[in-house]
């Protein structure tokens, strides 16, 4: 009961305080577009924050959500960039390796990822290689020196990018499939034994086939709670400036999930999603209702910290681009 | 059967069963109004199930999900066009019927069909629970190329009676398919610099343009869609069931069709429904041909798309792999009810797979019983003006495919296929070709490469594969032999001259495709383009040819009679000034579309059907502002509160705000 009323003022007060520092910013409707069909992870997430963040923006306005899916998400991130409205009426859920894509496809090189207004991600910890118990390869040794089939969807998902790193970077020996329609296909085609891996998975992606699947190594610093530690796959690449560039696409690992506003969005508008936001990852109801999408534990990093890890990226030289292109090859 | 046991009683809690009635009625509604599927329904439901038990939540999603395939039939039927992908094979000889005055029997027919189909993809699912892992994990990547390959091969039977044409429409829409950015290099094809082309044609659109304005045209010509005054009764009705029940073999075998095909990932309802109509069209029974309104025609695709429910919650169960784009959504209830797709489904969640079953069967037998009831106004459409019916249609239509991007440019694809879709009718290139291989284009070449990719070429001989493949072969060399009997019969042909332009037109599209692929793709996303083009080339240049040649010699057409001798086929020689018709349709469309830009969709579908009707004939003024204001409403209702998508803002708006 007590806990109740506490948090009853608290939201009132925190509504309060909102509506007093952000008088300048009232938001009528909000949409949330989707860079992927519904269903995916992209699309639940987004569904869930509508359902909460409206209570952390002033005017409590209604969120809605819109599907654009194309390209990886490719499609709605150029349309961010050009033609959606930038009045703090439309926020967009892209994929987090649109931070890279000029780098990695020169096609792509007229489109700055710096001009994206970053609000905030949900997810910050590694992804990981992993095998079919049934296919014997259970250490990083075996992975990377025997012959096998890894899958992947397309050639700009991740699952794609972090298998080509190791295999270009490490010189493994495995070959990659390409053209699975989603991670649940790579699964089943797993079990049938087609293929005998995969790369680029986060934990809850592999949360209801655990105990069949061994977990080979990581991208990225850290662990998943409840995980043991395993070997970084990109600590073993040699070359300076290839590690660079590994390090480099691995960064986008700690804003899995983001969340972005069309430049030139005012600015009051982004600091008011940016604060929304943070209160939201906060909130239990919140966490309650994205818990129940597999065992997605949320870590979220702010749209500040996301800009500055953006920013660390472009920054490094034209050869460490050269060098990641080559890698994801 | 204690688990049956404990899934009924479970199920008979009011809030459950009034969960999945709610489900079928916002099901019946999606599916007949064009351009909302069950797929962005379901989405928008999914967020209402977050506070239901699990038993609930899927009665609700299961209940919508199941039911749209049979309401869909309804537009299909009255108007040609199809309320979702799924009723575009029914439009053929559905629509065929109502204009012969056979709504009612039509309807009949596609309800029970539906029901009997949707009950047995039911049956199937709960007799595959003790089976469904080892039967989906036998299914290897390559089997279901081969499946795909078997699909393909069916558009020999849709080939019609100019079979050249039948295979050259379907390398058509087999082209059509590779737009957009391919699975495999991830490189654009014919897009044009255009981003909304990435992903490809939308299907929804493409059959609205395809079936839906074609139709269209020959209604305002008609004067209604009935052409006698006939008025439609129950008995119409009751003939249909009973040509149901007494096709029983067939609706069995599509039901079958439709359940096993819907567990394959990859293969929709866009797909099976053609498969099954093809397959019904091989023997036509004592009926007008197909595509004349035979009643096997529509009994067939329609047993076939409520049985496919059943079938792809299969592997979705099974494995968590969406057997269908829908399941795909209804995976995501799954993680959000705590549910692990996998044995605990068949262990000890059981219960809850055995109440799904008892979801798809009941919510099939509501929505049949249902629709049936309906039918007797619905019938009497049939008999309205087409003054008044085509301004309606046409907005939904317009409307429906503004839903698929909010783009300007789908209006230009719906009315740019539209034109597409009227030709083809006209000059008897069969659109079911092309919609076959339009649909199956995508799973064949991405199939194909994973099979690649995984086993190089040994996988063409392991069984399932060789079975297939055989099959396949068998079917078109049987189809091929009866074609060059049937050579020499008189049969009346299409006007010479715009056939001779079509077919050149054709072939040069395929080269003009051939080269581009050859020179601006890599090969892995050229082979498959680059095959389809040439046979294309191939096709429409012979066809042209001979044609060229027949009107050279000046052979005078045999005489005009629809009842010809021949192979089945959809087309029939045009007996009216089709061009006045076409033209007409293109221009109402383009005037909603101007409109929907200019002032919104409710303002300009306001305009457009009071001022259409007027235009179009009305006696009084009085009635098109009450239609116009009805239509208006019923546009609100649907896709503002029901379908809450943000629409764009209108231009004129724009300009007031730049003011």
């Amino acid at each position: 009961m007590l806990f109740r009323a506490l948090r009853a003022i608290s939201v009132v007060v925190a509504g309060l305080a909102f509506a007093v520092c952000a008088q300048a910013t009232e938001f009528k409707t909000v949409t949330i577009k989707v860079g992927y069909g519904p269903g995916g992870g992209y699309d639940q997430t987004s569904r869930i924050i509508a359902r909460h963040i409206g209570r952390y923006l002033a005017g409590n306005p209604d969120i809605v959500v819109q599907n654009v899916p194309g390209g990886g998400s490719l499609k709605l991130t150029k349309m961010v960039l050009g033609s959606e409205p930038a009045d703090g009426s439309v926020v967009a859920a892209v994929s987090e390796a649109m931070s890279y894509a000029p780098v990695l496809d020169p096609a792509n090189a007229n489109f700055d990822p710096l001009a994206l207004q970053w609000i905030g991600s949900l997810v910050n910890e590694p992804a990981y290689c992993v095998t079919t118990k049934s296919s014997g390869i259970d250490t990083i040794d075996k992975f990377l020196q025997s012959d096998f089939l890894i899958g992947s969807t397309g050639k700009s998902s991740v699952t794609y990018i972090f298998a080509a790193m190791v295999k270009n970077g490490l010189n493994a020996r495995f070959k990659v499939v390409t053209g699975f329609d989603g991670t649940a296909d790579i699964q089943l085609a797993m079990q049938r034994g087609e293929i005998a891996g995969m790369c680029g998975v986060s934990s809850y992606n592999i949360s209801g086939n655990r105990d069949t699947l061994n977990l080979i190594g990581t991208f990225g610093p850290g662990t998943v709670r409840g995980e043991e530690k395993l070997e970084r796959f990109t600590a073993r690449i040699e070359d300076p400036k290839v590690q660079e560039a590994a390090t480099l696409i691995e960064s986008t690992l700690h804003f899995h999930h983001p969340l972005v506003a069309p430049p030139g969005t005012p600015k009051d508008a982004v600091e008011a999603f940016r604060t929304a936001y943070g209160q939201m990852v906060k909130d239990p109801e919140f966490l309650a209702d994205i818990g129940k999408l597999g065992e997605m534990s949320v870590n979220a990093t702010s749209g500040e910290d996301i800009s500055q890890l953006v920013w660390q990226q472009q920054a490094v030289g034209p050869d460490v681009f050269e060098a990641a292109r080559n890698l994801v090859k | 059967m204690d688990l049956i046991l404990t899934a009924i009683v479970e199920m008979a809690q009011p809030f459950r069963m009034l969960m999945l009635v709610a489900g079928v009625f916002a099901g019946l509604v999606v599916g007949v109004v064009p351009g909302i599927g069950g797929l962005f329904a379901m989405a928008l439901l999914i967020p209402m199930t977050y506070n239901m038990d699990a038993y609930s939540a899927f009665a609700l999603l299961l209940g919508m999900g199941s039911v749209n395939t049979t309401s869909d039939t309804i537009p299909a039927i009255l108007f040609g066009v199809p309320g979702s992908v799924g009723a575009a094979a029914t439009v053929l000889d559905g629509h065929a019927m109502a204009k012969k005055g056979e709504a009612a029997r039509a309807f009949g027919a596609s309800y029970s069909a539906s029901m009997i189909g949707g009950v047995f993809g039911a049956l199937v699912l709960a007799a595959a629970i003790p089976v469904m892992q080892p039967l989906v994990l036998y299914l290897k990547t390559p089997d279901f190329f081969a499946i795909c390959a078997f699909g393909l091969s069916i558009v020999a039977m849709l080939a019609g009676s100019q079979p050249l044409k039948g295979l050259a429409a379907a390398m058509f829409g087999m082209l059509a398919s590779f737009v957009g950015i391919d699975q495999i290099a991830g490189i654009d094809r014919w897009t044009f610099g255009q981003i909304y082309l990435w992903d490809g044609l939308p299907v929804a659109l493409v059959f609205l343009g395809l079936f839906g304005l074609p139709e269209l045209a020959s209604l305002l010509l008609r004067g209604s869609i009935q052409g006698n005054a006939e008025k439609p009764t129950y008995a119409g009705m009751w003939q249909g069931i009973l040509d149901t029940l007494r096709e029983w073999p067939l609706v069995l075998k599509c039901s079958t069709i439709g359940s096993l095909l819907g567990a394959v990932p990859g293969v929709g309802i866009a797909v099976l429904d053609w498969i099954a109509y093809g397959y019904a069209s091989r023997r036509p029974g004592s009926g007008p041909k197909f595509g004349e309104g035979n009643v096997r025609g529509v009994i067939a695709p329609e047993s076939a798309n409520n049985a496919k429910e059943g079938g792809s919650l299969i592997p979705t169960i099974a494995f968590g792999v969406p057997g269908s784009a829908s399941m795909s959504i209804l995976l995501g209830a799954f993680v959000v009810h705590g549910l692990v797709p996998g044995p605990d489904m068949l262990g000890k969640n059981a219960a809850l797979t055995m109440s799904m079953v008892f979801s798809i069967a009941v919510a099939n037998i509501v929505g049949a019983v249902t629709c049936l009831v309906l039918t007797r106004p619905l019938a009497r459409v049939a008999q309205v003006s087409a003054a008044i019916l085509v301004p309606l249609v046409v907005t939904f239509i317009v409307v429906g495919a503004y839903q698929t991007n909010m783009s300007a440019f789908d209006f230009v694809l719906v009315i740019g296929i539209g034109a597409v879709g009227m030709a083809m009718k006209e000059l008897n290139w069969p659109r079911s070709a092309f919609s076959l291989g339009f649909v199956l284009g995508p799973s064949l070449e991405n199939y194909f490469f994973l099979a690649y990719q995984i086993s190089g070429w040994s996988w063409l001989a392991q069984p399932l594969v060789l079975i297939l493949l055989g099959l396949a072969v068998v079917g078109v060399v049987r189809q091929t032999l009866s074609w060059i009997r049937a050579r020499n019969a008189g049969r009346p042909l299409p006007p010479a001259l715009p056939d001779i332009i079509a077919g050149a037109a054709m072939t040069l599209l395929a080269l003009a495709a051939l080269v581009t692929a050859a020179i601006g793709f890599p090969f892995e996303a050229a082979i498959f383009p680059m095959i389809t083009a040439g046979l294309l080339a191939v096709f429409s240049l012979v066809t042209t040819v001979q044609t060229t040649l027949r009107w050279r010699k000046r052979t005078p057409s045999a005489p005009l009679s629809a009842t010809s001798p021949g192979t089945p086929g959809e087309w029939s020689p045009a007996t009216q000034p089709t061009m006045k018709g076409n033209l007409g349709i293109i221009g109402l469309c383009l005037a909603l579309a101007v409109l929907i830009l200019l002032v919104g969709h409710l303002a300009a579908t306001f305009i457009f059907v009071a001022g259409s009707i007027m235009v179009l004939g009305s006696k009084s003024w009085r009635s098109p502002l009450v239609i116009a204001a009805a239509t208006t409403v019923f546009v609100y209702s649907v896709f503002d509160m029901l379908a809450s998508q943000p629409w764009p803002e209108p231009w004129l708006a724009g300009i007031r705000q730049f003011l």
